[in-house]
């Protein structure tokens, strides 16, 4: 567990998430007897798929992405530290990929936890991102975002007709 | 439904948060020794620095927070991250009477209120006035170094 992340490592990591991130959700709308939670999941998994091709993409061409000379300091420290947890989350995810969650309600909490770590890690990483190319991290940021707000409407709607 | 978003109401709620932070990492503090006390202590100490501040934003409100803000996604995000930062609170209270079974679950269970913490503060920084974002941004700078040294001891926990 103990690893010193770097940029391009988390890039890498970001790519397995999605990956992985794209594969729970493809499951969980296969499972779902209901149409509209069905239909988060099929969009989640479509846009998993597109952050996973972006971030392929910058891992692919990194030079063109990262901010090679960084000075060292409490940036990077957080960076490792949220990188870990993010690695956290990446080994909940396959384990959630073999095992079903026991509710419905279970599937989006965890679904809402993988976002909030996202958004954490990726806003950590724009510090690492050249400016000009910081737009295609802000827009998978924003798409998190968006994704957190969509998952806790489910929330309640799943809570309020239980479905 | 999505709740109502207002800056102040966040700041209340984010003081409420650091208040009870304080009780819990006083209540953790005392069951432990050693290093695991030595963090408790800090946790316990930006605990109460930053409730100050809050206390100090929620008091003053007009001088630290922008109202008015073209509305948009952004405040969408915010208004669905409030409520369970409202949440974390009542859990927090809950925890403190309880405590935990372990220190890995005391640990992980500060990152998850950090987490949250990080998320709401940063999301928050939209509404607060230019010439005062730099006393917010140490809060967060603050909250960040902690995530750092939770992470640390819960590395050394899990070996």
């Amino acid at each position: 567990m103990l690893e010193n992340y770097n940029p391009g490592e988390i890039l890498k990591i970001a790519v397995e998430v999605e990956r992985n991130g794209k594969d729970l959700y493809a499951l969980l709308e296969l499972k779902s007897q209901d149409s509209q939670a069905r239909q988060i999941w099929a969009y989640l998994k479509q846009q998993e798929e597109a952050h996973q091709r972006t971030f392929q993409e910058m891992l692919s061409h990194q030079k063109n992405y990262l901010i090679v000379e960084f000075s060292p300091g409490e940036h990077e420290s957080y960076l490792r530290a949220i990188a870990s947890e993010y690695v956290f989350t990446q080994d909940l995810i396959k384990k959630h990929i073999k095992a079903e969650f026991s509710s419905d309600i279970e599937a989006v909490n965890f679904g809402i936890s993988v976002e909030k770590i996202s958004i954490l890690t990726y806003s950590a990483l724009r510090e690492y991102i050249k400016k000009d190319r910081l737009a295609v991290l802000d827009k998978i940021i924003d798409e998190e975002k968006n994704h957190l707000a969509k998952l806790k409407g489910l929330k309640r709607t799943i809570e309020h007709t239980g479905i | 439904m999505t709740e109502h978003f207002e800056p102040q109401k966040v700041l209340e709620i984010a003081l409420k948060v650091k208040e009870s932070s304080k009780k819990l990492y006083e209540a953790l503090s005392l069951k432990s020794s050693g290093s695991l006390k030595n963090l408790w202590d800090y946790l316990s100490q930006d605990s109460e620095l930053h409730s100050k501040v809050l206390k100090e934003m929620t008091q003053d409100s007009e001088a630290y927070v922008i109202y008015e803000l073209s509305s948009g996604e952004y405040d969408a995000y915010l208004g669905e991250i409030i409520p369970s930062f409202r949440y974390t609170q009542e859990i927090i209270v809950r925890k403190t009477r309880e405590l935990f079974v372990s220190d890995l679950e005391a640990v992980e269970f500060a990152i998850y209120v950090t987490i949250e913490s990080i998320l709401v503060y940063s999301a928050l920084k939209n509404y607060i006035v230019p010439d005062k974002l730099d006393i917010f941004n140490k809060i967060i700078g603050d909250e960040k170094k902690h995530l750092t040294k939770l992470n640390l001891v819960k590395r050394d926990l899990w070996k």
